[in-house]
């Protein structure tokens, strides 16, 4: 019996029992919302593993150079390290997004041909994975900031 | 039951909203802090800025905290349907929730197609630029 009476009935135009069940709200909707998600997060996934790559080879690369550079010059090498350490931990910190975006959209990609509870719940918790990890990076960097700024004022 | 929400998806969902919200609020400080800071320096007495200069920061400030807001919005708004979700457990409320989800995501995906575009425009317009001038 549906919750709602007058709500208008829905077509299964996937043939699928399980839309047609309804059960654990694998609904058309649901799933039509997740399928057309899945690109734009595959997409920025894809841009994720690209920048993330990048930065790592610059990283990398960057590292690799100031070791060989003759004492003179690597007395700059201070902050360039600090420099290269920073986009090697961004470029990290890219890649776990792109695999974490990524994994939502493979899962979203079973979902669409299974149609199934297991494979709904798995896509919705990637998709909390991402913004889990999205929010504790960013809590991180608060904290970095405020600590930066609170040891900044205190050494002038 | 037709039209409800397994109790799995609710908890995952449960455990989504705080992070979304929160992720949403850190946006909107973001935004006011970064505006009372442009107003700030915008206001002050420098000599160095002049009019058109100001215009220009005026309309660039104008269009990044625009790329901001929206998404700020959008994730709010998302938090706020996981919120219903869980009040009613079913699926119409779900698909409510992803649907400002999906919209969060297709922003994010067109700013970054903009963001490339100029980019590449610009490198194309350096490249020009540069041979122009070499030849001359």
């Amino acid at each position: 019996m549906a919750d709602n009476p007058y709500e208008a009935p829905s077509a299964n135009l996937s043939g699928n029992e399980t839309f047609a069940a309804h059960t654990g709200g694998v609904t058309q909707g649901v799933v039509e919302q997740l399928r057309r998600t899945k690109g734009w997060t595959r997409f920025i996934s894809v841009l994720c593993f690209i920048f993330g790559g990048l930065l790592l080879v610059v990283a990398i690369f960057g590292g690799s150079q100031l070791s060989t550079m003759s004492r003179s010059v690597r007395g700059m090498g201070g902050i360039l390290g600090l420099l290269m350490l920073i986009y090697g931990v961004i470029g990290v910190l890219q890649l776990v997004f792109g695999v974490k975006l990524g994994g939502f959209s493979s899962a979203v990609q079973r979902l669409m041909y299974s149609a199934q509870e297991r494979d709904l719940e798995d896509a919705l918790d990637r998709q909390r994975s991402f913004w889990v990890f999205a929010g504790v990076t960013m809590l991180i960097f608060l904290i970095l900031g405020i600590v930066g700024m609170v040891a900044a004022f205190s050494l002038r | 039951m037709s039209g409800r929400v397994s109790p799995r998806v609710l908890d995952i969902m449960s455990r989504t909203k705080g992070w979304v919200r929160f992720i949403a609020v850190l946006m909107f400080v973001n935004f006011g802090l970064t505006v009372i800071n442009n107003i700030v320096i915008l206001n002050s007495s420098s000599r160095s800025f002049g009019d058109s200069d100001r215009v220009g920061q005026f309309i660039g400030l104008a269009v990044m905290l625009l790329l901001y807001l929206y998404p700020a919005v959008k994730l709010n708004s998302y938090a706020s349907r996981i919120g219903a979700l869980l009040q009613s457990g079913r699926a119409a409320d779900l698909d409510a929730a992803l649907n400002e989800h999906r919209a969060f995501w297709r922003y994010v995906g067109i700013v970054v197609i903009v963001l490339i575009s100029i980019f590449i425009v610009f490198i194309f317009f350096t490249i020009a630029v540069t041979a122009s001038r070499a030849r001359f």
